[in-house]
């Protein structure tokens, strides 16, 4: 399997090349093209041994989450290039097994089938001020594709390091983690604009990300045509 | 305070370093992430009553934040869309911000809120300009990458696309002369700049961009 | 006429500098500063008045303006909705087909008329496309990336990738298994074949419309 990500700054893309048996998962909708020889085939959860989660149509990040698995139909190798929602950089992480990695469901892309991805956890704060924070956990070796929503900065904490929500893409669970307010009240914090903030301690690494959709798509959102309810 | 802006033209971000106790200003929503121990505060841009009007426009937050560290520390802020990220040194001058666009300043600037009608109605942002006055650093940004251009006379700028301007340049607001009606020809209206001076244009508009989007639902 | 392309390959925009007496043809919505003398005119294309209103809504019509220098030369800067990329192709005869949203400005020589090209029995499923005809520079723009592909044969692309083809080159708009999205609940994929130079994208703007359909406002029951 060959991942390479395709640097072209706002609009950079992935190439996967898999032949034999290997196979890619990425969020549906990411494929903008492939080779005639690549299968695709759309699935509600890619996980354990194949088969449907519970929780088919699960929203994650407010949106209906399916995923996209791709295999070479003959053996031979075939190409599927892979696109983000966003403007950003994108980053290939390789996991080695050590450690499970945390990544925002807006902010992955795609990863080798190997890896075991657990949309189910939402683990972090809750419902803290209507503010939901869900993340998908990524276990196993392989390569996990990331992007950022603008410029993708990589962080080794070592101590004590604080990220607005929004600008989190992904985090080795070997750092300790707790939801916060920015300020040191809620009244404060909203009237400043900012929501939660994620406090890492601890030692490990954090990607994040210039911008933030959620403030892109508020701006963007007040300007669309309205929609119905539901 | 040193800063550093880093990603532009795509998406720029702004990181300052704050000595212990010195304040910065930025767009309230803007902090990305931040040293362990950093204080916010909050302030009002404006006043009361103006603050309302922009909240009513429709632009959400009326506050902008106010950041230090005890011992020093490092922020790095980002506005809500990528673009560019500009930097001006203010040396008692004054400067002329469109909503959306000021990102952030050292407090030794004074920003003033002036309502004007022709923001809220076509480029959807609030309803207000904002003037920079003073002597520190200050920050804007874009949707879209950012150009200079120098006015010799007179020129004509799209309202959603104009960023900031020298405040020495006068401007009316107008509908496209010639068209038959605004509506159709697709250009909101327009700011016809006369006299001498630099305006920044951003090369793409939230109002656009929402508007492309918005022909693709059923 | 001069222009420039600038700001490439993310945020591009197009400045035209006219000389007195000449025109340019550009999308209506795409001026973004200009010499405050230019003349401007605007014209419609097909549909009612009442049409045409509703269209602005759902961004459906299409509709030029001509700018043109009077009494001394001016410029004009033209930026499209999305972001991306603009390309000058010089239009010698030969016709050429645009997906709507791609068009930005033409030498007034190149005629342009639009049409929507659905899936039969389905309203508002597929894609409007423009026909360019004449000669003249043509600028078009991507939401992303351009790529230009000298096709000989045949080529499947997703419709939201393709930006502008030969009008010479066949093709066929059908449906694809559905890859989950519950807005577009269907992939429309374009079959081009024959010999001729087609553009594509390499962003799909259905994706960023189903990201932000959640940020839209919710309209209110009651309606007045």
């Amino acid at each position: 399997m060959d991942v390479q990500v395709e640097d072209r700054g706002a609009f950079s893309w992935v190439q996967v090349g898999l032949e034999g048996e290997e196979q890619f998962v990425s969020e549906s909708g990411a494929m903008f093209r492939a080779s005639t020889n690549i299968d695709i085939e759309v699935t509600t959860r890619g996980g354990k041994g194949g088969g449907i989660l519970s929780g088919i149509g699960r929203s994650l990040a407010g949106e209906s989450f399916f995923l996209s698995t791709y295999r070479s139909l003959d053996g031979q190798p075939g190409d599927v290039g892979l696109a983000p929602t966003h403007q950003g950089e994108i980053r290939k992480i390789e996991l080695d097994g050590s450690a499970r990695w945390l990544c925002t469901g807006g902010s992955y892309l795609g990863s080798a089938r190997s890896l075991e991805l657990d949309t189910a956890f939402q683990g972090i704060g809750g419902m803290l001020s209507g503010e939901s924070l869900s993340f998908m956990g990524v276990t196993g070796e392989g390569p996990l594709v990331v992007t950022a929503f603008g410029k993708l900065t990589e962080i080794e904490v070592d101590g004590n390091f604080t990220v607005d929500t929004g600008h989190v893409v992904a985090f080795e669970e070997t750092l300790s983690y707790s939801v916060g307010k920015a300020a040191k009240s809620f009244i404060k914090s909203f009237l400043v604009g900012e929501g939660l903030v994620l406090k890492f301690s601890g030692r490990g690494r954090v990607y994040v990300q210039s911008h933030n959709p959620d403030e892109f798509g508020k701006s963007l959102g007040s300007m669309l045509p309205p929609r119905r309810e539901g | 305070m040193n800063f550093d802006i880093d990603g532009n033209p795509d998406f720029g971000q702004l990181t300052v370093g704050l000595e212990p106790g010195e304040k910065f200003l930025a767009e309230a929503g803007s902090m990305a992430f931040m040293s362990d121990g950093t204080e916010i505060g909050s302030k009002i841009i404006g006043g009361l009553g103006k603050a309302l009007i922009r909240k009513v426009v429709g632009k959400e937050s009326l506050f902008v934040g106010e950041y230090s560290h005890p011992t020093g520390g490092n922020v790095t802020f980002s506005p809500d869309r990528p673009g560019m990220i500009v930097h001006r040194k203010m040396r008692g001058d004054t400067f002329v911000l469109t909503a959306g666009s000021f990102l952030a300043a050292t407090p030794g600037i004074t920003l003033n809120t002036k309502f004007v009608s022709f923001s809220a109605m076509f480029s959807g942002e609030g309803a207000f300009t904002i003037e920079a006055s003073g002597g520190g650093d200050l920050f804007f940004n874009s949707y879209g990458a950012i150009i200079e251009k120098q006015v010799n006379g007179s020129l004509t700028v799209d309202t959603g696309h104009a960023v900031a301007w020298d405040p020495g340049l006068k401007y009316t607001v107008a509908t496209i002369a010639g068209a038959k009606s605004t509506i159709l020809s697709g250009e909101g209206l327009v700011l016809n700049f006369t006299g001498q001076g630099t305006v920044y244009i951003q090369t793409r508009t939230l109002g656009s961009v929402a508007r492309w989007v918005g022909g693709m639902y059923r | 006429m001069d222009h420039t392309i600038e700001a490439r390959p993310t945020y591009a925009y197009l400045e035209l500098t006219l000389n007195p007496g000449e025109k340019v043809a550009t999308e209506g919505g795409a001026m973004a500063w200009m010499s405050t003398g230019l003349k401007i005119q605007t014209s419609t294309r097909g549909g009612l008045m009442a049409g045409l209103k509703r269209s602005m809504l759902t961004g459906e019509s299409f509709f030029q303006n001509t700018y043109e220098a009077i009494n001394e030369p001016g410029i004009l800067g033209l930026t499209p909705s999305q972001p991306g990329d603009i390309l000058a192709h010089q239009m010698t005869g030969k016709e050429l087909l645009l997906e709507k949203g791609a068009y930005l400005a033409s030498h007034p020589d190149v005629k342009l008329s639009s049409n929507f090209q659905g899936l039969s029995g389905l309203f508002n499923e597929g894609m409007f496309v423009l026909r360019a005809t004449g000669d003249g520079l043509l600028f078009f723009n991507s939401y992303g990336s351009i790529e230009k592909i000298d096709l000989d044969g045949e080529y499947i692309v997703d419709n939201g990738l393709a930006v502008a083809w030969d009008a010479d080159l066949s093709y066929t708009i059908t449906r694809a298994r559905s890859l989950g999205s519950f807005l577009f609940s269907d992939q429309l994929l374009m079959r081009f074949s024959g010999r001729g130079s087609l553009w594509v994208q390499s962003r799909k703007p259905r994706v960023l419309a189903s990201w932000a359909h959640p940020f839209r406002p919710v309209q209110r029951r009651d309606r007045r």
